[in-house]
């Protein structure tokens, strides 16, 4: 249950996370623990990464909001949405993390450089994430990736993020758009 | 490309940029006891504000939602958007909704039971009830094609224009109601918005409220008449008086011939006026709104004598297609029959005597000379009995 098997390039699908889990870890359940990172961890990293525009950053935050799911895997409440819990502890935690770095503004506000992905041998997928990260507004990429990567509906990512669902539809399809229209310049 | 392949590749980029090594430095961090400490972790549910604002906009637009359905239906459904009262001799009072459909039949006196006994018109269409009314006054001898027989509507409603939009709809039906019982009888009709000032003189005289306000109209018209009698009286012993008093009823009230092809029940339009003279009798469905045949100079009593028939009608006509005539030999009737082939003769052979009102119709049933209408003597009413005709035949017998 709630096993996450990193899909491969061709496969692509998002499995929900199982509260289950969460409950288990609570019990100590450190197996448990392992198929819930599994199963979220790709959603935490391409969310806080949206946010920090650094991957270590990113990393550290990663490994920061589940530790913290550890520790208060007992508090949560089961209401259905685990996985609305775990990205409010990841935002919580990147949030933080900008303000212990000192980096509140935008990365445009910052004009630091973007990430590198060259490290990435998949020419098309470095195409797309260095489109994704260099042509879309921060909320652009936090809803297309909300709803991309962590399976999140239209309505929970409103809920989430306190956007109208108005806002949150136009700004998914435009970053589509965008995204589309770019790698197909490319 | 589509979405969906779009973020499938998005989602497999992402999961592939996750360290591979970021499990186990959580685990050495928990081995170690390096967790950081319990905490409350807030979602974001939306503001306080928002969560209890929501469902609770949300029931309040159910509330209203619904209430304004309820009250639509309602409104539309059991409100009642028009009362006509129907007075012939019979009473009748019918509430009708915005959907022109029977809510309430009430019958006002005992003549008026008589009439609605037995029917179901709850529910119907206003025009079906009026055709089910009409027919039973057919019937029972109340209403018959006389050109005095008159029948009083009157359409109540505080609204001005609503109670005429009923008014001009409900002469309509009764046109067709007599037209397919084949009587031709004026449907004097009016509409009535504010019944304060009649309704106390209605309870009191025990009649309706249409009957109260058109009698205390001809009382404003001619001050020598009496409400009180005028309230005893039927509503063609009214009409009669009405003529022998010259009054022009145009004032009082609309009236309407049977069989006009108006649209407004305003009477026709269509025919042209014909000049004011005594002794020219109107013709039957004068174009005319609301005139009454001028009283003949003639005035014979005896509908039998010859020159008092029908032209060419010596006898009677039991030919429907042959318009309606008013007898005057003596003058020069430059005056043509009305050629409406609507008016149809009593199929009876009682000839068409509008002009004679008090001559007795021997096809009709006759009043004892009592002038009540609402009597419950359980005889048939009346159509007539003016006190010079009664004297006339208590002098005869």
């Amino acid at each position: 249950m709630g096993i996450l098997i990193k899909q491969s390039w061709s496969s692509g699908f998002t499995r929900p996370v199982d509260e289950e889990l969460i409950i288990k870890i609570a019990d100590g359940d450190m197996e448990a623990f392992r198929d819930l990172y599994d199963a979220a961890a790709g959603s935490v990293y391409g969310f806080v990464l949206s946010i920090l525009k650094n991957k270590y950053d990113a990393d550290d935050v990663l490994q920061d909001t589940f530790l913290k799911i550890y520790s208060n895997a007992s508090e949560y409440e089961p209401k259905g949405k685990p996985l609305a819990w775990i990205l409010t502890i990841a935002k919580n935690s990147a949030y933080s993390k900008l303000r212990d770095t000192g980096k509140t503004e935008s990365l445009e506000e910052q004009n630091t450089e973007p990430i590198d992905f060259s490290s990435m041998e998949n020419a098309e997928q470095r195409l797309l994430v260095e489109t994704l990260f260099k042509y879309l507004t921060d909320e652009e990429k936090q809803i297309l990736l909300l709803h991309s990567v962590s399976g999140m509906k239209y309505r929970e990512i409103a809920s989430f993020m306190d956007i109208p669902l108005n806002t949150v539809l136009s700004k998914y399809h435009r970053a589509v758009k965008k995204l589309k229209e770019k790698i197909t310049e490319e | 490309m589509e979405n969906r392949e779009l973020e499938n590749k998005i989602s497999s980029v992402i999961y592939g940029m996750v360290p591979e090594d970021s499990f186990d430095k959580i685990s050495e961090r928990i081995a170690k006891g390096d967790v950081p400490e319990r905490s409350n972790v807030k979602m974001n549910n939306g503001s306080k504000v928002k969560r209890v604002l929501f469902p609770v906009a949300a029931a309040c637009i159910f509330l209203i939602v619904s209430v304004v359905f309820g009250l639509t239906y309602y409104g539309n459904n059991y409100a009642v958007a028009a009362v006509i009262d129907i007075d012939v001799n019979p009473s009748i009072e019918l509430s009708i909704n915005k959907k022109e459909k029977v809510l309430k039949v009430r019958a006002l006196n005992d003549d008026g039971k008589e009439i609605i006994e037995g029917m179901k018109l709850k529910n119907k269409h206003v025009d079906v009830a009026v055709d089910e009314i009409v027919g039973s006054m057919v019937e029972k001898g109340y209403v018959a094609d006389d050109e005095d027989n008159g029948i009083l509507v009157t359409v109540k409603n505080k609204d001005h224009k609503k109670a005429e939009k009923f008014r001009e709809k409900i002469v309509k039906d009764f046109d067709k109601a007599l037209g397919d019982h084949d009587v031709n009888a004026p449907v004097i009709n009016q509409s009535a918005t504010d019944i304060k000032k009649v309704k106390e003189f209605a309870e009191e005289n025990d009649i309706s409220v249409g009957k109260a306000m058109f009698v205390t109209k001809l009382v404003e018209e001619d001050e020598t008449l009496s409400a009180e009698e005028l309230a005893d009286m039927s509503i063609k012993e009214i009409m009669e008086m009405i003529k022998e008093k010259d009054i022009e009823i145009e004032k009082v009230a609309h009236c309407h011939r049977g069989g006009d092809k108006d649209k407004d029940g305003k009477g026709d339009k269509g025919n042209p006026k014909e000049p004011a003279d005594e002794n020219v009798p109107a013709k039957p469905n004068d174009s005319v709104e609301g005139e009454i045949p001028a009283k003949p100079e003639n005035d014979a009593d005896d509908e039998n004598k010859p020159e008092n028939k029908p032209q060419g009608n010596p006898e009677g006509d039991t030919d429907t297609t042959k318009p309606e005539t008013k007898p005057m030999p003596e003058k020069d009737d430059t005056t043509k029959p009305s050629d409406k082939e609507d008016v149809k003769a009593d199929k009876e052979n009682k000839p068409v005597v509008s002009e004679r009102p008090d001559v007795p119709d021997e096809n009709v049933p006759q009043h004892n000379g009592n002038h009540r209408d609402n009597s419950n003597t359980g005889k048939r009413p009346v159509m007539q009995a003016t006190p010079s005709v009664a004297d006339q035949k208590a002098g005869q017998a």
